[in-house]
């Protein structure tokens, strides 16, 4: 038995030290690529002109902060969740509200509409994806039809489909990622990986594959593979918790938005973190990212009130947007790209172009 | 004296830097400029970065036509 314990310890020390030399060798893998910056190869690109963005719409009508929300295929439909437990779907044109819907709970921090349109998905503290069908039936108790899907162990942070109406990913409190079937409730696979909440997701855009991306309390972006469930590359370059995760538009990167008042660019083929993008003067945390169509602007919502631009390529601030009266918590590029809108701590959203 | 977990806990941490090691990677030169090449092929379709005229942008406030 004492031979047994001393053979376990040796092992755990033999382990610990190879792991700390895969890690300085990785450290050094991705440092002799480091060959040249990301705005340093922009440096001919032409500059970006004045952009003039402002407040189209705004969307009045949840009674707390509003959490998350997710446009609909259509380009127009949007949904949106709050802390005071309501999903509201929207018309973005002409502002008009098509459907409302209580949680259980409150804190409804991830909402998420499905590719049919026919369909969102919500959840929060009540650590559970639910999906509700939407009908345009006035009859019809949307309540009623409503499907849990997903159950975690903590509160559910972010979700959203896969390319059907019959999958969702989520993301939770508990630390771990899961893909499900909505018709069954079946858990398909689970990604487990990073230390601590994982608070955001993106799934890469369809041509680029079964991957998604996570981002955590941990520090740790992660990028999984959804058949396996293996994580097949980690960073950790941010100082604090990663609040947004999304694809840069051709697959090959993704952006992050963190309580470090920082966003960051990582390129998945050079396996490392390629730009930040930062301000002496930006000292509150970033929650949400979003890149336009060409992934050559990033949008980044903050918890000073105010929405960034920067140029993707040259690293710098392009615009700054006021209007939000609070927290800027969520913020999503239209699908075909003609708007974005961001949700806010004062209860509304606004739609801007 | 948990030593067994620990020791499975770390097989798992070396595991998972073992595959992150085999990784191909690719110089960020080439890598900065295929996300530039991208930026550039697609900067005429990205109407937030062109700025849409009203017609077409939904959201931007139409021209109003008066009947004389």
């Amino acid at each position: 038995m004492a031979t047994d314990g001393l053979h376990e310890n040796e092992t755990l020390a033999s382990l610990r030290s190879e792991a700390e030399s895969l890690k300085g060798k990785l450290d050094e893998e991705r440092a002799k690529l480091h060959d040249v910056e990301l705005h340093q190869v922009a440096e001919r690109v032409e500059a970006l002109g004045q952009f003039v963005m402002k407040t189209r719409r705004t969307l009045k009508g949840h009674g707390n902060k509003v959490l998350c929300m997710d446009w609909c295929k259509d380009k127009r439909r949007i949904v949106s969740s709050s802390q005071d437990g309501k999903v509201i779907v929207w018309d973005s044109f002409s502002t008009n509200k098509e459907h409302a819907v209580t949680m259980p709970c409150t804190w409804v921090m991830a909402c998420a509409y499905a590719p049919s349109g026919c369909a969102i998905a919500c959840g929060g503290l009540d650590n559970k994806c639910s999906v509700y069908p939407l009908t345009f039936d006035k009859n019809e108790n949307m309540a009623a039809k409503k499907k849990s899907v997903a159950m975690h162990t903590n509160y559910l942070s972010a979700c959203s489909f896969t390319n059907s109406d019959m999958q969702i990913l989520t993301a939770s409190g508990d630390g771990t990622c899961a893909l499900w079937d909505v018709e069954s409730g079946q858990l398909l696979q689970s990604f487990h990986g990073h230390g601590a909440d994982v608070l955001c997701l993106d799934l890469a855009p369809s041509e680029t594959g079964n991957t998604f991306v996570s981002g955590g309390c941990d520090k740790k972006a992660m990028v999984w593979d959804m058949r396996s469930g293996q994580c097949v590359q980690a960073f950790e370059t941010h100082e604090s918790d990663i609040n947004s995760v999304r694809y840069y538009p051709s697959g090959d990167a993704f952006a992050s938005g963190s309580d470090d008042a920082t966003c960051r660019l990582y390129d998945l083929r050079a396996d490392r973190e390629v730009a930040i993008y930062s301000k002496e003067s930006i000292i509150f945390g970033a929650s949400s990212v979003d890149f336009s169509l060409s992934g050559r602007l990033l949008f980044a919502g903050y918890n000073d009130y105010t929405i960034n631009v920067w140029d993707v390529l040259k690293g710098s601030r392009v615009s700054i947007l006021f209007g939000h009266e609070n927290r800027v918590s969520t913020l999503r590029v239209s699908p075909d790209g003609t708007a974005f809108c961001s949700g806010s701590w004062d209860h509304t959203l606004r739609v801007w172009a | 004296m948990s030593g067994s977990s620990s020791v499975a806990a770390m097989r798992k941490v070396v595991q998972q830097l073992r595959l992150e090691a085999g990784l191909n990677r690719v110089k960020v030169s080439q890598a900065a400029a295929d996300l530039k090449q991208f930026c550039l092929q697609n900067a005429q379709h990205d109407p937030l970065l062109t700025g849409v005229s009203s017609s077409t942008n939904p959201f931007r406030p139409q021209k109003v036509c008066s009947f004389l």
